[in-house]
């Protein structure tokens, strides 16, 4: 048996490069340059679609709105939803349950929804949720509910500073300085914390709760599976 | 002892290791989708779940696992393949942490002025992937200022 031939240590090549591959094999930077550039434009793109609100105001065109409440008051199912604007498991239940229920049984009249914005996730939840209120006072809460989680998923905690809360209202054609001050002098920072501890003895211990005709469901689950199993018993 | 370069060159496979072990925990956590339910957890959600962490449905997360897995691969075929095979091996992996440590100090730029949230594990990654650009670049360096 002959001794195991040692190998080669890496990158020991003698012979100078032929010049043909000097830019390939010198290149390494600039290829990763580029990669990376092209990453984060394609990053930022997609970041820029996702801060377009996908639910715009003629959503709620003959929906009749009270409020945090949608639907008519006589509607055989009320449906109350505790949401966090800070939570991205209500930015999913909004995309997933919330728009398929406006769409098709708010609109019909077979729901009445109402939204109670809780503030269980630090500073910017309570800022974002006093904003809604403030754009309630204007009667557009749920444009506006629409746009705070379109902020969410754009930018996160980063979407709820007092200048794009601001912003969004200008975006959607409230009266700034009205909006401006009301949020400036946390008009609705007792209330919506009002609204969390009503959350709590209510037995919400996270976010998104739905509470269907007085039962509970935690969490977000497929809108087909929320139809069945809690609106259609009610509707058919 | 080893020498330096030997050194070097086990140290990046060990930090790419890593980095893929965390890199894959990340993108099961976003794949999963585990918790449902927003009950006052940290920022990993926030940043996990923001537009940033995913581009045309394919995680961050999944992108940072496939660099450091090709820099495994390629770290392979330096040590089977030829000189120029190793060269260009090195440079291909030079090519790729340089865009993995300006992607990933972008999203940590974003982390800290945009979404104003901080996920534990994104920042071992930076760590991780800016450890290996230091080690890539230092043997690259070396290795091509002798020729």
């Amino acid at each position: 048996m002959g001794a195991k031939v040692k190998r080669k240590r890496p990158l020991e090549a003698p012979e100078p490069l032929p010049p043909w591959r000097r830019p390939l094999v010198l290149g390494g930077v600039g290829a990763g340059l580029v990669l990376a550039a092209v990453l984060i434009v394609l990053l930022n793109a997609q970041a820029r679609q996702a801060g377009t609100p996908t639910v715009s105001a003629g959503t709620y065109a003959g929906i009749p709105a009270h409020g945090r409440v949608l639907g008519p008051e006589e509607a055989p199912v009320t449906v109350v939803e505790y949401s966090d604007y800070l939570c991205p498991h209500c930015a999913t239940a909004h995309e997933q349950i919330f728009k398929p229920l406006v769409s098709n049984h708010i609109a019909a009249g077979q729901v009445r929804f109402e939204l109670r914005p809780v503030a269980f996730l630090g500073e910017e939840s309570q800022r974002a949720a006093e904003a809604a209120l403030c754009a309630q006072e204007q009667g557009q809460f749920f444009t506006y509910h629409d746009r705070l989680f379109a902020a969410q998923r754009q930018y996160g905690r980063g979407g709820f500073t007092q200048a794009r809360l601001e912003s969004y209202a200008a975006e959607l054609g409230l009266d700034v300085a009205t909006f401006s001050q009301c949020l400036q002098s946390r008009r609705y920072a007792g209330e919506v914390t009002r609204i969390s501890q009503q959350a709590v003895r209510d037995g919400v211990t996270g976010t998104p709760t739905f509470f269907v005709n007085g039962t509970k469901i935690e969490g977000v689950i497929p809108f087909e599976q929320f139809y069945a199993q809690y609106i259609r018993p009610f509707v058919e | 002892m080893p020498p330096r370069s030997t050194r070097v060159y086990w140290a990046q496979g060990g930090v790419a290791g890593v980095g893929l072990l965390v890199a894959l925990y990340l993108t099961w956590l976003k794949l999963a989708d585990a918790t449902a339910l927003c009950a006052g957890v940290g920022d990993c959600e926030t940043v996990q779940n923001s537009a940033y962490s995913e581009i045309a449905g394919i995680p961050v997360a999944l992108l940072g696992a496939g660099m450091y897995a090709g820099v495994l691969l390629l770290l392979g075929l330096r040590r089977r393949g030829g000189p120029h095979q190793a060269e260009l091996a090195l440079s291909a992996q030079l090519a790729l942490v340089t865009a993995g440590v300006l992607f990933s100090g972008y999203l940590t730029y974003v982390e800290l002025f945009v979404i104003y949230a901080i996920c534990p594990w994104c920042v071992v990654s930076a760590l991780l992937v800016t450890a290996l650009f230091a080690l890539t670049l230092y043997e690259w360096s070396h290795h091509f200022a002798q020729r």
